[in-house]
């Protein structure tokens, strides 16, 4: 899987990661189970410091896209269905919503997004 | 002429070594030419195909140029010293003269790739390859740098035996050379992977290509430096056989660390031949015409070229400008070194006598020796037969430093091999100078010596 960092963006780069990597496993780029690199491997890979990688990991794990094992390393968590989301995923869901109801769009155009969007996220 | 003839052996290999890498510039590796990243569809658009070709054809001349340039230049009539002060301007001139036409022909197809807009859809982004990260790099068995390290440790443990600091000091040079190539070759496998496009398992093949290129590279320079140690063991006890092995070890080491580059290149051409038709790595940004990284987001000194195996250094860090800086200024001085020669061969040796010591006196460097201290003084007609450097200088009009001969293996010359006699000076402790004049006065100085 390939991660695109955009060092221009507003986004910070932990963020970037974090974002990425959730879209990975939503798009089953990434399947429960599969290993992850160490914080320093990526680091190295992606030419930015160790913080900024740990930092995205935390984000990740705290989330629980992601768990860590003394064994295995850090891996992508098995999928639960019905499983809960996290608070600040519906806030920022709430966040989009009224910014279509700003914007003018009705409760259907509003939807048929949402499900164009889910259908291409896998 | 035996000397300048070494010399221009081992410089004249610099053109075609030059050309061929230039040359190989021009075909698409990694969607990669002459520094400008183009898509599928742009390697064979036809203004493309003329430009690499105008490029070719522009290369072939220079270096056929600097080559008549080195033929001529090896036919003048002029001392030792300024013949290296020559080829030392010739060597800055001929590494940047090619460099020339490779800038302009890179700007042009920059040029042209904008004009075509030639860019992938998610450009100015850095592409990370999460599963290649993930893979776990397994090092290569230590008993590959340790066999090296014993063998090139063998001459150091015999001139610590002898005990001769200054060969100790030499053959020093071996095992430290091994141990750093070992701690070099650690320390590079952990480079970033070599994505080229959305394929894993070409990213996985081409990073796993040129990491096997690395190490094989390291391996083989810890195996050329215990040779290179047991070369100059074997130079002390039979001088030519020693040269021999040290020529032969070095050609072969240099056959074998360029054949490893084309041989990667050509891999790297043929895996990625279909690259770029779809989504692709696009990073010409970072990299000043084509060659010089510059990205400030990097947190990396050291990165990857991108065609080959070699290394460049991040000059968007201190450290990196200060690094190719510093390899610039040296490079520009490195004629110094040439006039250097010309000031050593051309200062006359000079032997005076004081009411203390014997002092031979050569450029910035004195022999003081205690006249208290001598035990025998001989004036010899001819030299030592079998007179070999250890350590120091050898010239035409100068020898001085560390030398052996047939009967003595431990001599300190300071004198000028073409005016005798000389004075051959046993010292109480064992210790034996050779030194003279370049004026001939050892003669006068043996009288007063010996009244």
């Amino acid at each position: 899987m390939l991660l695109r960092l955009d060092f221009n963006s507003d986004r910070p780069i932990y963020q970037q990661i974090r974002d990425q990597i959730v879209v990975g496993i939503a798009q089953g780029q990434l399947r429960p189970g599969e290993k992850l690199p160490t914080v320093r491997a990526l680091a190295d890979e992606a030419g930015v410091n160790m913080m900024t990688v740990s930092k995205a990991y935390q984000l990740l794990k705290q989330e629980g896209y992601i768990t860590t094992d003394r064994r295995s390393g850090t891996v992508v968590s098995p999928r639960e269905k019905d499983g809960g989301v996290a608070e600040q995923t519906v806030k920022r869901l709430k966040l989009a919503l009224s910014e279509l109801r700003v914007a003018g769009w009705s409760r259907e155009q509003a939807l048929d997004l949402c499900r164009e969007l889910y259908e291409q996220e896998g | 002429m035996i000397g300048k003839l070494i010399l221009w052996a081992c410089i004249i290999p610099v053109i075609p070594l030059i050309y061929w890498q230039l040359n190989n510039e021009t075909k698409f590796k990694k969607n990669i030419a002459l520094g400008v990243t183009l898509p599928y569809v742009g390697r064979t658009h036809p203004r493309t195909v003329e430009l690499l070709s105008q490029f070719r054809k522009t290369l072939r001349w220079v270096c056929l140029g600097l080559l008549v340039s080195a033929v001529v230049l090896i036919l003048l009539p002029v001392s030792f010293g300024l013949f290296l002060t020559i080829w030392l301007v010739w060597m800055d001139v001929a590494i940047v003269v090619p460099v020339i036409p490779y800038v302009k022909y890179h700007k042009k197809l920059k040029a042209l790739k904008q004009e075509q807009n030639w860019f992938p859809q998610v450009p100015r982004t850095r592409v990370v390859n999460l599963t290649a990260a993930a893979q776990e790099e397994k090092a290569a068995s230590p008993v590959h740098f340790l066999l090296p390290l014993v063998i090139s440790l063998i001459p150091l443990v015999w001139g610590l035996t002898q005990k001769d600091w200054l060969m100790a000091a030499m053959f020093l040079t071996g095992p430290v050379c091994v141990l750093l190539f070992w701690v070099l070759y650690r320390w590079a496998m952990r480079r970033r992977a070599e994505t080229v496009d959305g394929n894993e398992t070409l990213t996985q093949t081409l990073t796993r290509i040129r990491r096997r290129a690395w190490r094989r590279c390291w391996v083989w320079g810890c195996w050329f430096m215990a040779g290179v140690n047991l070369s100059m063991w074997l130079a002390m006890f039979h001088p030519l056989w020693g040269l021999v092995a040290m020529v032969v070890l070095s050609v072969l080491f240099v056959v074998l660390a360029v054949g490893l580059e084309f041989h990667l290149r050509h891999q790297q051409e043929y895996l990625t031949a279909q690259s770029g038709q779809d989504s692709y790595v696009d990073e010409d940004e970072k990299w000043i015409w084509g060659m010089f990284y510059y990205d400030p987001n990097d947190t990396h000194l050291v990165v990857n070229a991108r065609i080959g195996m070699n290394t460049t250094v991040n000059l968007a860090k201190k450290s990196g400008r200060v690094i190719v800086g510093a390899t610039a200024v040296l490079m520009l001085l490195m004629p110094l070194f040439g006039v250097w020669a010309m000031a050593e061969e051309r200062s006359p040796v000079t032997l005076t006598l004081t009411d203390t010591a014997l002092v031979a006196r050569h450029g910035w460097e004195d022999y003081e020796i205690p006249l208290e201290d001598i035990d025998q003084v001989q004036l010899l007609q001819e030299p030592p037969t079998g007179l070999r450097r250890v350590a120091g200088t050898g010239m035409d009009t100068v020898q001085k430093g560390r030398y052996q001969s047939d009967e003595y293996p431990k001599l300190t010359l300071c004198m000028n091999p073409q005016v005798g006699p000389w004075l051959l000076i046993t010292m109480d402790d064992g210790t034996v100078y050779l030194v003279g004049d370049s004026q001939g006065n050892v003669e006068n100085i043996y009288q007063q010596m010996h009244p």
